[in-house]
């Protein structure tokens, strides 16, 4: 069945960005988003990858196939949605082995405001017959819509959810696969949270990123500190201190902040290459270096990116960029940010860093494409 | 040609599923042994409808058929998939049939009888019912591309090839305000397809057009009373059923499956228009060009340079404008064209006198009247390639087959003794004196006469093989076609036969260098298997042989 792939087309696609045809790219992590029709899979992905407002995704088409996006960020990975009605694991129809055989996260989002008992129903042959398919995909349930719930509902909602599922999941002994159960709305952050959540799970740096932040904070005085990436305001990595979602919160209406001042003021360029300051009564420099740049290409000169907003609960929002996908908000006291001189020395040290975690990655990245290379070039020579 | 047509729709519920289809059955598939997809079981479904056709097929006077068939089950499905027929009481109130019972249309083909067309939700046969669905999945949501419409080919041969024509139209019910929908045009044979496409995407274009602009007007309709309800009722409507956000208002609509296209488009018939247009497309589109397997490869690339040739288009709506062309000018002294020549000499005098002439016998036209001799030749020369023709329109003394094929001759000159009689074809023609223009029909203002050559008609099998040139040729006639077009049919069929010549020239040339005559016997078994694939019959040899050797010399 090796030609179904392309009789389908699953993997060479042209919907979504640039699909790139680089061998060692295909390997992406994937996000399978999947779940009954009109759970807001679709409104998921727009909103989180394309900046969609929450309230235009009344006017959203039904999806009729997978939709694949590439994500081109710190880490790559693809999305897939996919359309309720179809039953991807039809293998007459489909190679579900090529859908599910990839390392990734299921994502399977349940209409909170709706009767649930068929989405439960489909969760679990979902979750079934994908672990079947690939016993590494981790499994995340997003309890959505819960905009419209009482707090005290969602919480309800939630308990009996993930009672049902895996009481269901024991009863066919698969107890041991991890589930997790997200709160989400995409009319507020908790949709975000629950992404960058799902998402820190495929990144294999994550301890190290955390390690480097615990460090930053205990030495510069910061009370709390998120890695951002800021074209999606996913946070890939935070402190070990408790996420609270007000801090949350604000430090991504940070990044929203600079976003649109950028986009007003800086025309073509991205918020990375502004170097942005608010600090203090009204002293605002706004700068651009005029190159053009967008979604993943912005140049290295975006690392400069740096801005600061006082609050007036004597608080101090500070956001640095670090390299051209990533951003470091963090969240001190305005006492502690006395002495910012260690704070930028400091900041300078964890942007080493991050620059050598990644750098490793590239790395291996590029060799794994040169044996790809060696390899392609061995079967021309021999043919 | 053997090809399934069907409506196909990606349904809000149940995701993609068939809506409706049409097929057309053969009820002696001679041509079909080698398709995977023929239907063998089509010679007896036709006999389950007619039964109850007659009062219906009246009533509704457009060749239309409701056929009743509770073998299997009405396929459940959701509203927004269903196909309907308009009710029946209105066509006959003679009938009660419950309209969950009825399962399709039958359109039976009044220019061939042997052919019918069957609109179901689903093709009967299982092997085929796969490869519908499968080209419904894969047009809706593989080959799909969202915002996109329009055409595309896609498909193995294993299920068959693809044509899909995807298009979305408007419902103000719908999440996005759209539903996507698809023509699927579902064959065996790629490169039929592929020279079909001009045609078949034209006229899915035109249909799915027509569906558009229909629900664009009601999708219209349908926001202006909406707007105006909201304006008008604003402050009286606070009730607890009012929708209080867009959100809830599609939410409370979610759970129901939208509307099917019958009650969409307000049009009680759609399904009826439909199969009427499906079947048209299918019988249209099998005149186009003849379908042809061939096994050889090299043989096959060069029968479609061939047949390109033969890909006239001839749009046959304009085929059904017309009335049927009477004859009117009773004072003409000429004949019209093949198709007055059929009606004046009969079947039986006319088979013969175009055997002999198509097979290479000397045709000689005797009569007093030149101008009708004249137009008999002019109308019998374009039935062969010209290079098959030398003609000597007005001799005074008959002329040997080597100066002419075609003689023309006064009607007093005798044909010699000597002259081998098995070769020569003799039609004697003039004006009825006795009859003459009163006589209300045209045809019977002819005296004629034919004489000597060979004849088939003792040959029951090969007298009716449906195949042969001849029967071919006399069903072209007996359509109902305007004269100008009957013409371009002959001439295209004349073409599809000379094309047929040169494949075959180019088989027995490539056997020759390949095998010398060492291997006759097998050569035969070859060739029989070769003519059988391009469609000959081994009756029509001789045609194809003198049709070579013109075109060899030329
Ligand atoms: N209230 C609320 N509605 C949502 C939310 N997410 C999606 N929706 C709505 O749910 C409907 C269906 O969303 P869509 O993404 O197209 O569903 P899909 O079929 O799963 O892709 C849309 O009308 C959205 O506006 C949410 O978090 N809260
Ligand atoms: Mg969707």
């Amino acid at each position: 069945m090796s030609h179904s792939e392309d009789e389908y087309s699953l993997h060479t696609s042209h919907i979504g960005n640039d699909v790139s045809e680089d061998p060692v790219q295909d390997h992406r992590p994937r996000l399978l988003i999947m779940g009954l029709r009109r759970s807001g899979k679709s409104s998921i992905q727009k909103v989180v990858f394309h900046k969609m407002a929450a309230n235009e995704t009344l006017f959203l088409e039904s999806t009729n196939k997978i939709i694949k996006e590439n994500i081109t960020s710190f880490i790559d990975f693809q999305v897939w949605d996919f359309p309720g009605q179809i039953d991807y694991f039809d293998t007459a129809t489909y190679d579900s082995d090529v859908i599910f055989g990839e390392y990734g996260a299921l994502i399977f989002v349940i209409d909170a405001q709706d009767d649930y008992i068929e989405a439960l129903n489909r969760l679990h042959q979902t979750v079934l017959r994908a672990h079947e398919k690939n016993k590494n995909l981790t499994f995340e349930v997003f309890i959505h819509k819960v905009d419209a719930l009482s707090d005290e509902f969602k919480i309800d909602t939630q308990r009996d959810i993930q009672q049902r599922t895996t009481d269901e999941l024991a009863d066919v002994g698969l107890e041991n696969v991890p589930l997790s159960f997200y709160l989400t709305s995409i009319y507020d952050h908790s949709i975000f949270e629950a992404f960058s959540k799902v998402i820190q799970k495929l990144i294999p740096q994550l301890p190290t990123l955390e390690n480097l932040l615990n460090i930053l904070c205990a030495n510069s005085g910061i009370e709390k500190a998120f890695l951002f990436d800021v074209n999606s305001k996913i946070y890939i990595a935070t402190d070990s201190s408790p996420v609270d979602m007000q801090t949350y919160e604000i430090c991504s209406d940070m990044i929203d902040v600079i976003i649109d001042i950028s986009e007003i003021y800086g025309r073509t360029t991205s918020f990375h290459q502004i170097n942005d300051e608010l600090y203090g009564d009204d002293q605002t420099q706004v700068e651009t270096n005029g190159k053009a740049g967008n979604y993943g290409t912005t140049t290295d000169t975006a690392n400069d990116a740096a801005s600061l907003i006082k609050l007036n609960n004597g608080m101090v929002l500070c956001l640095r960029g670090v390299n051209r996908f990533l951003a470091l908000v963090c969240l001190l006291r305005s006492d502690n940010f006395e002495k910012h001189g260690l704070i930028d020395y400091n900041f300078q040290c964890f942007k080493q860093a991050i620059a050598e975690v990644f750098e490793l990655k590239r790395r291996s990245a590029e060799r794994l494409r040169h044996e790809g290379m060696r390899l392609s070039g061995d079967v021309n020579e021999g043919g | 040609m053997n090809a399934i047509v069907s409506l196909v729709h990606f349904c809000e519920v149940d995701g993609p599923s068939v809506i409706f289809c049409t097929q057309a059955f053969h009820a002696n598939s001679v041509e079909d042994i080698s398709d995977e997809l023929s239907v063998s079981s089509g010679g007896k479904s036709p006999s389950t409808g007619q039964t109850h056709s007659d009062s219906s097929k009246e009533l509704l006077s457009n060749k239309k058929e409701y056929s009743v068939n509770t073998n299997r089950p009405a396929p459940a499905s959701c509203a927004s998939c269903a196909f309907s027929l308009p009710p029946l009481d209105s066509l006959s109130d003679a009938k009660t049939i419950h309209n969950s019972e009825i399962k399709g249309f039958k359109t039976r083909d009044e220019e061939n009888p042997l052919v019918t067309y069957k609109g179901t939700r689903y093709p009967q046969d299982q092997q085929l019912y796969a490869a519908v669905r499968q080209a419904c999945v894969r047009s809706l949501s593989c080959e799909f591309c969202q915002g996109r419409e329009g055409p595309v080919l896609f498909g193995d041969d294993k299920n068959g090839y693809v044509l899909s024509y995807m298009f979305k139209i408007k419902d103000s019910q719908a999440r996005g305000s759209q539903r996507w929908y698809s023509f699927t045009f579902l064959m065996t044979d790629r490169v039929y397809l592929v020279e079909s496409w001009p045609f078949l995407v034209s006229k899915f274009r035109a249909l799915a057009t027509s569906i558009q602009s229909r629900a664009n007007q009601i999708f219209e309709k349908e926001n202006a009373t909406k707007e105006e309800k909201n304006d008008g009722t604003f402050l009286t409507r606070s009730g607890p059923l009012s929708p209080t956000s867009p959100d809830q208002f599609l939410r409370r609509r979610a759970n129901q499956p939208l509307r099917s296209l019958v009650d969409l488009l307000r049009s009680k018939d759609f399904f009826v228009q439909l199969h009427a247009n499906f079947s048209w497309i299918l019988k249209a589109c099998g005149m186009r060009l003849q379908e042809k397997h061939l096994n050889d490869q090299t043989l096959f690339s060069n029968s479609v340079v061939f047949s390109s040739k033969t890909i006239m288009l001839l749009d046959p709506v304009a085929t059904y404008k017309f009335p049927p062309s009477d004859f009117n000018c009773l004072e003409e002294t000429r004949i019209e064209d093949l198709k007055a020549l059929y009606n004046i000499l009969g079947l039986d005098v006319f088979r013969k006198l175009i055997l002999n002439f198509v097979m290479g016998n000397q045709l000689v036209i005797k009569g007093n009247d030149p101008k009708i001799v004249q137009s008999v030749i002019s109308i019998l020369k374009d039935l062969v390639p010209s290079e098959c023709c030398s003609i000597m329109e007005n001799e005074n003394n008959y002329q040997t087959i080597s100066k002419c094929n075609i003689l023309g001759l006064n009607a007093t000159a005798q044909i010699p003794n000597d002259v081998n009689k098995s070769t020569l074809c003799l039609l004697y023609i003039s004006r009825d004196c006795n009859k003459s223009s009163k006589d209300k029909a045209m045809t019977n203002a002819f005296e004629f006469n034919l004489q000597y050559g060979i004849d088939d008609k003792d040959n029951k099998r090969i007298y009716s093989a449906p195949n042969s040139f001849i029967n071919q040729l006399i069903g072209i006639l007996k359509l109902n076609l305007p004269s100008e077009i009957m013409n371009t049919r002959i001439m295209i069929f004349k073409e599809q036969w000379s094309s047929k010549a040169k494949q075959f020239l180019i088989f027995i040339t490539k056997s020759n260098n390949e095998g010398g005559n060492a291997l006759a016997n097998m050569e035969s078994t070859k060739q029989k298997e070769f003519i059988k694939y391009i469609d000959i019959n081994e009756n029509d040899l001789p045609i194809i042989k003198f049709w070579i050797g013109c075109l060899k010399t030329a």
